[in-house]
C-alpha cells in the first residue's frame, strides 16, 4: 500500500529537483501513517528524515526518471522500508511456534508463554529479524524456477528460520536469568517471571528454553554449526560471570569492557549469522563476512543500550534507568568519562551504593564527552558491519539487494533508537 | 574423573563398599558408573577392547549435567519469604508477624538473594561448559540424548514447583515427575554407553529402559527414606519433601487410605505439629509398603531389560546396582 502510493507520486512529477524535494517531503508524510505498529517506528522517522533520503535518492532519479519501471524498482530499492516489516510475517511464525512449544510441553508454563510471547512483541525481536535478513542477504545464487530448487530451498529456509528460533530461545534464556540476577520486577512492562512464579520457575524456564534450543540445534545435523552456537551459549555465560567477577582494575578498563560486551551480546549475534551462512554452504569469505557484521551490529547494539542507559528518552543525560551504574556496572560512558576525569575512579571505588557517589558520577558524565564518545565508539562499529555487508559479492537480484539494504538500515536504527 | 569402579563379582566386598560409598553419598558418582558399566558390558558384544575417551567424556558430561540441576535445584524461591513478609494475597506460612520475624525475613531475603545468583550463575556455567564438550563429541544422537535430559528435568522442577500441596496428585504424575527429574538422566547415561559402544538399536534402547527403571526405582526409594531415615542420616529434617509440599509415592497411597492426610496437606502444616502427623498417617496407612512394592516392580523391569548383555562381571554389577538400591530401605 505504502509502495504504490509512492508510485503514484514519482510519476506525479518525476524530473526535477522540486519534484524530488516535494516528493521527499510527501514520502516522509507518507511514514506518518504506519501500516502495523513497529517497535523502531520513531527511530525510523529519525533515520529516514528528509536530509539523509535526500541524500541517497537524488543520484537514482537524475539517472533513471525516464523510464518507469527502473524507477519503480529502484524506487523499491531505495524504499526505506522498516527492515522489521521485510520479514514481519516470517517472524511471527517463529513467535507462534516459540509459545507453541512453551505451552504444549509444559501445560503449567501457560502463563510464562504469555510472557515469552510479550519478549517477542516487547523486546524487538531484533536478532531473528537480522538473521532472516541476512539469509536473503546471501542468497546468491541466480533464481531458479524449478520445483526440485524449490523444494531445497524451502528446506534450507527452514533451516536458517530455525537457527533465528534458537538464538531467540538462548536469548530469552539468558534474560530470564539475569532478571533473577538482578532481582529484577519487571522486564518492558510486564511483571519479569521471577518476580511472578518465583525465581525456582524462572530458573528452570530458561533452563528450559536453553535445553529445548540444543534439541532443536542437533536436530540440524550440522555438528560445525552446532559447535558455533554452543560457543555463543558458553560466552553468554562466560560474559555473565565476567560482570560479575571483575576486579577493580578490569572493571575500569575499555579492553575488558569491550571483551566482556563481546561475550555478553555480540558472540550470540555473531555465531548466529555465521551459522546462517554455513547452512547455505557458503563460502569461508562470506561466513565470515556475516560473523563480522553480526559482531559489529552487536557492538554497537549493546554500546547504545549502554548509552541509553543514562540518557533514556532524552539525547542527553536525563531520565535513564541508570540501572547499571545502579548495580555497580561501569560502562562506555563511564569509562571515557574517566579518562578525562581521572578523579572520577576515586568515586567509584568509594562503592556506587551510596547515591551521593551515583550523583557525583553522574556530574563527571555530563561534564565529559563520554556519552558523546560512546556514540562514537558504536558508530564505528556499525560502519565496519556496513563494510561487511558491502563487501558480499555481488547481486542483481532485487530481493537480495533489499535485504542488504536492510541490514545497513538496521546499523542506523540501533545507532539512533532512544529506547 | 579419578573415578575406577572395579568390576569384580558380586559378592566382592571391595565392589559392595564402592556400591555403598557411591549410594551413601546421595548416588553421587552412580551415573558416570553407569555409563562406564555399561559401556563395558556393551564393548564385549561389539569388539572394542577398552572404553573410548568419548566414554568417559560422556560421563563427565553427565556428572557436570547432574550437578548443574543440583545446583539450580538450590535456587530459592524468594516468593516464599515475600509472601510472608509483605503478607500479600498469597497463603501466608506465618499467621502472625512481628517485627523481629520481619526483620529475620530481610536478612534472609538479602542473604539468599545473593546465594541465588550465585547458584543460577553456577549451574548456566555447567550446562553451557556441558553443551560445548557435547557438540564436540560430535554424535547426534547421543547430543539430543542429553539435551533432551536438560529439558526433562526443567520440565520435571516447573511441574513439582507448580503442583505442590496438591492432594489430588495422580501416582502417573508423580512417575513422570520422577522420570523427568532423575530417571531421564539415568537412562541417557546408560544408553549413551551403549551408543558410544557402537551396539545396535534395538541394545541401546533396552539399555535405556535399564536405566530409566533403576531410576524410578532409585527415586522411590529416596522417597520412602525422606519419611523412614533420621535427621541424622539424611543431613536433613524427615519428612522435608511432604514439609514443602512435594507429594511422593508414600503420601499418594496413603493419600487413598485417609481423608484426615488430605485436609492436612490442604491446611498446608499451618498448624504445629500437623507435619509430624501427617508422617504419623503416612506410615499407618500402608503407605511406605506399597512405595517399597513399586519400587521392587520398577527393580524387576530394569533387570529384565539386562538380558540381552552377555553374561559376566559387568551384567552382574548392574543388576546388583539394583539390588543395592533396593537394600537401602530393608
Amino acid at each position: 500500500m505504502l509502495l504504490s502510493r509512492l508510485l503514484r507520486l514519482s510519476r506525479h512529477d518525476r524530473s526535477s529537483v522540486s519534484g524530488c524535494r516535494w516528493l521527499l517531503s510527501q514520502r516522509h508524510n507518507c511514514f506518518l501513517l504506519p501500516i502495523s505498529p513497529k517497535p523502531f517506528g520513531d527511530s525510523a522517522l529519525k533515520v529516514f528524515g528528509c536530509r539523509e533520503t535526500y541524500t541517497w535518492c537524488l543520484p537514482t532519479f537524475y539517472a533513471d526518471r525516464t523510464n518507469i519501471h527502473h524507477q519503480s524498482s529502484s524506487m523499491v530499492e531505495d524504499d526505506q522500508l522498516d527492515p522489521f516489516s521485510l520479514v514481519a510475517d516470517e517472524l511471527s511464525h517463529i513467535a507462534n511456534r516459540l509459545r507453541a512449544m512453551a505451552v504444549a510441553e509444559v501445560p503449567k508454563l501457560t502463563s510464562a508463554a504469555e510472557y515469552f510471547f510479550k519478549m517477542g512483541v516487547e523486546g524487538k525481536r531484533f536478532r531473528p529479524t537480522v538473521l532472516l535478513l541476512l539469509a536473503t542477504a546471501l542468497n546468491v545464487r541466480l533464481p531458479q524456477p524449478t520445483s526440485v530448487s524449490k523444494g531445497a530451498e524451502a528446506e534450507l529456509r527452514s533451516r536458517q528460520q530455525s537457527i533465528a528460533e534458537i538464538t531467540e530461545m538462548y536469548h530469552v534464556a539468558s534474560l530470564l536469568h539475569d532478571d533473577i540476577l538482578d532481582d529484577a520486577d519487571t522486564r518492558r512492562g510486564i511483571g519479569s517471571l521471577n518476580f511472578v512464579m518465583g525465581n525456582k520457575v524462572a530458573v528452570f524456564a530458561g533452563d528450559f528454553l536453553l535445553s529445548r534450543a540444543c534439541v532443536a540445534l542437533a536436530s540440524l545435523q550440522n555438528t560445525e554449526v552446532v559447535s558455533l552456537m554452543s560457543t555463543a551459549i558458553k560466552d553468554l555465560v562466560t560474559g555473565e560471570i565476567k560482570q560479575m567477577t571483575s576486579t577493580a582494575d578490569q572493571r575500569y578498563s575499555m579492553d575488558y569492557y569491550m571483551q566482556k560486551t563481546y561475550y555478553k551480546t555480540a558472540s550470540l549475534i555473531s555465531h548466529s549469522c555465521k551459522s546462517i551462512a554455513l547452512l547455505a554452504d557458503h563460502t569461508a569469505e562470506v561466513a565470515l563476512l556475516a560473523s563480522e557484521y553480526g559482531k559489529n551490529l552487536g557492538l554497537a547494539f549493546q554500546v547504545i543500550d549502554d548509552v541509553l542507559d543514562f540518557t533514556g528518552t532524552s539525547p542527553s543525560l536525563g531520565k535513564g534507568s541508570l540501572s547499571d551504574i545502579r548495580h555497580g556496572i561501569i560502562t562506555a560512558p563511564i569509562l571515557y568519562a574517566m579518562e578525562e576525569f581521572p578523579q572520577l575512579r576515586a568515586v567509584l571505588d568509594q562503592g556506587l551504593d551510596k547515591p551521593e557517589n551515583i550523583e557525583i558520577a553522574l556530574e563527571y558524565v555530563r561534564k565529559s564527552c563520554g556519552i558523546q564518545r560512546a556514540r562514537e565508539l558504536a558508530a564505528k562499529h556499525a560502519d565496519l558491519a556496513v563494510s561487511a555487508i558491502n563487501s558480499l559479492p555481488e547481486t542483481e537480484d532485487g530481493e537480495v539487494r533489499k535485504s542488504r539494504r536492510a541490514l545497513v538500515d538496521l546499523t542506523q536504527i540501533v545507532l539512533t533508537r532512544n529506547k | 574423573m579419578k573415578l575406577h569402579f572395579k568390576i569384580v563379582g558380586a559378592e566382592n566386598p571391595v565392589l559392595m563398599s564402592a556400591a555403598d560409598q557411591i549410594f551413601s553419598a546421595g548416588g553421587k558418582r552412580m551415573r558416570p558408573a553407569l555409563v562406564f558399566l555399561v559401556s563395558r558390558a556393551t564393548a564385549e558384544m561389539t569388539g572394542l577392547k577398552e572404553i573410548t575417551t568419548k566414554h568417559r567424556r560422556l560421563a563427565e558430561i553427565i556428572e557436570m549435567i547432574h550437578t548443574a540441576s543440583l545446583i539450580h535445584d538450590d535456587v530459592l524461591d524468594e516468593s516464599d519469604l515475600r509472601r510472608v513478609c509483605h503478607g500479600s494475597e498469597q497463603k501466608a506460612v506465618l499467621p502472625q508477624l512481628n517485627l523481629g520475624a520481619w526483620l529475620l525475613c530481610w536478612k534472609e531475603t538479602v542473604h539468599q538473594l545473593y546465594g541465588t545468583r550465585v547458584a543460577v550463575l553456577a549451574g548456566d556455567f555447567l550446562f553451557a561448559q556441558s553443551s560445548w564438550y557435547l557438540a564436540n563429541l560430535e554424535n547426534i544422537e547421543v547430543i539430543k540424548l542429553i539435551s533432551q535430559v536438560i529439558k526433562d528435568f526443567a520440565s520435571g522442577e516447573i511441574r513439582q514447583a507448580s503442583s505442590l500441596f496438591d492432594s489430588d496428585v495422580k501416582l502417573d504424575e508423580y512417575l513422570m515427575k520422577s522420570y523427568y527429574k532423575t530417571a531421564s538422566l539415568i537412562a541417557a547415561s546408560t544408553k549413551g554407553g551403549a551408543i558410544f559402544s557402537g551396539v545396535n538399536g534395538s541394545v541401546a534402547e533396552r539399555m535405556y529402559e535399564y536405566g530409566k527403571n533403576l531410576g524410578l526405582s532409585f527415586q522411590i526409594v529416596d522417597d520412602i527414606l525422606d519419611f523412614t531415615q533420621s535427621a541424622e542420616q539424611l543431613g536433613k529434617p524427615a519428612g522435608s519433601d511432604l514439609g514443602k509440599g512435594n507429594l511422593t509415592a508414600p503420601v499418594i497411597f496413603a493419600l487413598e487410605e485417609s481423608s484426615k492426610l488430605r485436609e492436612i496437606i490442604e491446611s498446608e502444616f499451618c498448624e504445629n505439629g500437623s507435619l509430624e502427623e501427617a508422617i504419623e498417617l503416612v506410615m499407618q496407612c500402608g503407605g511406605i509398603e506399597r512405595a517399597h512394592q513399586l519400587a521392587k516392580q520398577k527393580a524387576d523391569l530394569a533387570i529384565q531389560n539386562l538380558i540381552c548383555l552377555p553374561p559376566g562381571a559387568c551384567r552382574s554389577t548392574l543388576e546388583e546396582m539394583v539390588l543395592y538400591n533396593l537394600e537401602r530401605i530393608d
